[in-house]
């Protein structure tokens, strides 16, 4: 397979004569492994663009439902009574959305990950001239980021739309709430990744439990705010368990089947 | 695989293991609590006068069972007698209510107006709030208390008052709060805020707030108007814990515990603090219930498995009597249990509602 450069090197040598004594061919590899990263992004993209736009309507009409909700239970029983059992009733009014990033979060990686193991296009991919853990770390990134965007967005829609009822005191308290179910989202769309790119059904089985008692972690109390003291920690959890899939192409890689 | 490649399948693969061991210990700790837990209600126990002992009712599988602190069984109708001031109306109804009870003559009404009850528990103590707070009107002149408007939150500066309608600050009144809060020396902001807002309460007793120098001042709404009073500490306390009481009899503002883990009542007329003659009691961990009567208060005190009774007299609260529930043997199973498993995991916590890991070494139970 013969290495080009892309075009916007060719434009770069164009305006800038090369200098011999200066050039360096480890350039040319840094731009042609950009080059790269930016198609296999792209072929993400192209592979999950209609999921990520359903998400994106489906997720922002269920915060908006909610907050039409709290409208209507305001307009109902006035603005006090709302304040009255979210300060003393632990109401968060937004129960309705628990389970809907971790949902996402699990189609997310279906959509991404078994096109690639049902077409045998993962293969092809373990066959690209650069590293394959590479190649998945950046389609594994590409999934994270996206997800990290679609439930930023929904988190900062949640957050503007509750400060027209409540004081600050209550928004946070909602939100801090509901943080970890968006954990839980990102975590459930990286443990569904590992299971799919296991190659090994009997070590899939295994793959499937450990993600259930993993998830079931984001899930243990409805308490508002239980979880302030464990978010951060959780949250460096779900980004390192992101080296978990590779644990799986390496198992690929190797043939086992 | 470069080294970076290399690297990351070396996290995976720790990661790996890591969250097997530790999924491991927490499944099976909780396996062993589900199979091994033979956790019972304590018997209801209340201090009698009448035997000067505690008394003790218990519903079983072989029916009602009434005995005391020494193994002494007594009938039901004894039982009832024996504690006539929380069984009154019981006695009414069956004519058998003293005139007079421990010296004193007494009325049906007057024995229920001095009962109260009063319960804490860690969770509730270590539960996370929100910092706002709704301030009634302490003397709307109406029998039945009425949820105000607006909610007040305490800043680094001042008072403000938040009416939920609009979800707006109240200048006007903040204004007028903050101006009484800064004359009486109030340091912002605010320690602690304690109070009970609820309508289901006989009267309204405001809040006692300490400032940030852990000065106590007791805050109320009177016709509008804000009334905040500095209460002066005994030398060496410093509140950790306020409990408004609003009990029926108004005989107290408060129960205190302070950072020493003692126990005081603060009188609702003269605000002088009265010291319990209890052991440290630490609202954090340890829970606490009293049932009073005009005569006697018993107090139980649960810190973790152990369990303990107080009898203590209304006239300076010093102990008449105590009592610890005798510690239940570990059963087979928990023993064979704490050596299978010697280090045990769980997330939750009957002293707090977070989620967080609890490592427990040997005996647990």
């Amino acid at each position: 397979m013969s290495l080009q450069a892309p075009n916007n090197y060719k434009q770069h040598k164009t305006q800038k004569p090369r200098n011999p004594e200066t050039f360096k061919p480890r350039n040319l590899e840094t731009a042609l492994a950009i080059e790269t990263t930016l198609v296999m992004l792209y072929k993400e993209w192209i592979k999950t663009r209609w999921f990520y736009a359903v998400a994106l309507l489906t997720t922002f009409a269920l915060c908006g439902y909610v907050l039409l909700n709290i409208n209507r239970l305001v307009s109902l029983k006035g603005a006090a009574h709302l304040w009255e059992v979210a300060m003393f009733r632990d109401a968060i009014f937004i129960d309705m959305l628990r389970y809907v990033p971790l949902l996402v979060g699990i189609v997310a990686a279906v959509v991404q990950f078994v096109p690639e193991l049902v077409h045998k296009r993962l293969k092809l991919t373990m066959h690209l001239p650069r590293g394959y853990v590479r190649s998945v770390m950046e389609m594994l990134l590409f999934g994270f980021g996206c997800l990290a965007l679609l439930f930023c967005g929904n988190l900062v829609m949640l957050l503007l739309g509750l400060q027209t009822f409540f004081a600050d005191e209550i928004v946070w308290h909602i939100v801090l709430t509901a943080l970890p179910w968006y954990l839980a989202g990102l975590s459930a769309y990286i443990l569904v990744a590992w299971v799919c790119l296991e190659p090994v059904w009997s070590r899939r089985i295994l793959n499937i439990l450990i993600s259930i008692a993993c998830l079931r972690v984001f899930y243990m109390s409805p308490a508002p705010e239980a979880y302030n003291r464990l978010l951060p920690w959780l949250t460096v959890l779900v980004v390192v368990s992101l080296a978990l899939p590779l644990l799986s192409v390496v198992r690929f890689k190797e043939g086992k089947e | 695989m470069n080294k970076i490649e290399n690297l990351l399948v070396i996290i995976g693969r720790t990661y790996f293991v890591c969250i097997c061991a530790f999924l491991v210990v927490w499944i099976l700790t909780w396996a062993f609590h589900f199979a091994a837990d033979t956790s019972e209600k304590p018997p209801f126990t209340l201090y009698s006068a009448f035997i000067d002992d505690f008394a003790m009712f218990k519903n079983g599988d072989s029916g009602k069972h009434y005995y005391d602190a020494h193994a002494n069984e007594y009938t039901e109708a004894q039982f009832y007698e024996m504690l006539p001031t929380f069984y009154s109306k019981q006695l009414i109804v069956k004519e058998k209510l003293p005139d007079t009870l421990y010296g004193r003559p007494v009325s049906a009404k007057f024995i229920q107006n001095e009962n109260f009850t009063f319960k804490t528990a860690p969770v509730a103590v270590n539960k996370r709030v929100i910092a706002l707070y709704p301030l009634m009107e302490s003397m709307s002149g109406s029998v039945d208390l009425e949820m105000p408007t607006d909610v007040f939150r305490i800043t680094n500066n001042n008072i403000e008052f938040v009416d939920m309608a609009t979800n707006s600050v109240n200048e006007a009144k903040s204004d007028l709060f903050t101006k009484t809060f800064v004359q009486k020396g109030f340091a912002f902001p605010a320690h602690i805020i304690s109070g009970n807002p609820t309508t289901k309460k006989e009267y309204d007793n405001g809040y006692l707030i300490t400032d940030s120098n852990d000065k106590l001042f007791h805050l109320k709404m009177q016709r509008g108007r804000p009334y905040l009073r500095p209460i002066e500490l005994p030398k060496g306390i410093v509140p950790k814990h306020i409990f408004v009481t609003e009990f029926r009899n108004q005989r107290s503002l408060a129960f205190i515990s302070d950072t020493e883990n003692r126990f005081w009542v603060l009188d609702a007329k003269n605000y002088e603090f009265q010291k319990a003659d209890l052991p440290d009691f630490n609202p954090e961990t340890d829970g606490m219930m009293i049932i009073g009567n005009f005569h006697d208060w018993t107090v139980s005190i649960s810190s973790g498995d152990q369990l303990r009774y107080f009898a203590l007299s209304t006239d300076d609260l010093h102990c008449l009597k105590s009592y610890e529930v005798p510690a239940k043997e570990p059963t087979k199973l928990q023993r064979v249990s704490n050596i299978l498993l010697p280090i045990q995991l769980k997330f939750l916590s009957g002293l707090d509602g977070d989620v967080w890991p609890r490592v427990v070494v040997m005996g647990e139970y």
